[in-house]
């Protein structure tokens, strides 16, 4: 049985975030905007009693990938060092609207035509069963996804490496 | 009673605003928190269905933890290319990367 109360608060904060996300116009606003949402997101995990993935969630994206974006944003800061403009919406954003709304709405329609189905007892054992289910049946995309990782980092440093032998 | 159909709508509304975000903004950063946003969208269908409809798998668990490698490793490379990118031409517009229009 899960909590409406907590469930609400939690969609409340994700949509809120992301919304914020969106319209903000300082883009450093924006990436903190993204780190609310990315919590909310984990308190979305925590009301489904999956408690180690909230906390993957917080350490990943709220550790991880929000340190990485706030340091890109600090490296490719406009010249002039004004921050109030930098993160404007482009020609185009009235079919992104279109397709966004449409989207969402024919989600909706399908998904309201879906069952109301009850959430399962946990079982006592589940990180054990996701250990043996990752190491077992679905070991190879997890080392694909580990070489996947790997080569990534090591074409991030060779991309970002400064030009000195030209 | 919360079901999982609230999930799926919130991971829906989640994914369109990613989306949109992704679609309608200038800047090469927020086009990357945008696909951010949309990939936690899917992190929450993977985790309600396995919740609310898995019997016994637990296959969307471990789905979900592949898909946050892929999301940390897209933005390390992501990022490093649009450093590379802003180095090179001092700005960070997505319509100013158009070195490959033809």
């Amino acid at each position: 049985m899960i909590s409406p109360v907590l469930f609400y608060l939690m969609a409340f904060v994700v949509i809120f975030g992301a919304l914020m996300m969106v319209v903000n116009k300082n883009i450093l606003y924006s990436a903190i905007s993204m780190v609310i949402c990315f919590l909310g997101v984990a308190g979305i995990f925590a009301t489904m009693q999956l408690s180690f993935f909230a906390v993957v969630q917080i350490m990943v994206y709220v550790g991880a990938i929000t340190i990485l974006i706030v340091f890109a944003i600090m490296l490719t800061r406009h010249p002039k060092g004004d921050l109030e403009t930098t993160n404007p919406f482009s020609k185009n954003v009235v079919g992104a609207g279109v397709v966004a709304v449409g989207l969402a709405f024919a989600m909706s329609v399908i998904i309201r035509g879906l069952n109301m189905l009850e959430p399962q007892p946990i079982a006592e054992d589940l990180m054990q069963q996701v250990g043996i289910a990752m190491f077992g049946t679905y070991v190879l995309p997890v080392e694909l996804v580990a070489v996947l990782l790997l080569v990534g980092m090591l074409g991030a440093i060779v991309i970002g490496k400064e030009d000195d032998g030209q | 009673m919360i079901g999982l159909t609230h999930y799926l709508l919130l991971a829906a509304l989640l994914f369109a605003i990613g989306l949109f975000n992704a679609l309608a903004k200038r800047n090469v950063i927020a086009v990357l928190m945008g696909v951010e946003l949309m990939l936690n969208a899917v992190n929450i269908n993977l985790l309600a269905f396995n919740r609310f409809v898995g019997i016994s798998g637990v296959d969307g668990y471990a789905f979900m933890l592949i898909v946050l490698v892929v999301a940390a490793t897209e933005v390390a490379v992501g990022l490093a290319l649009i450093i590379k990118h802003f180095r090179e031409s001092g700005n960070s517009d997505v319509t100013h990367i158009d070195w490959l229009k033809w």
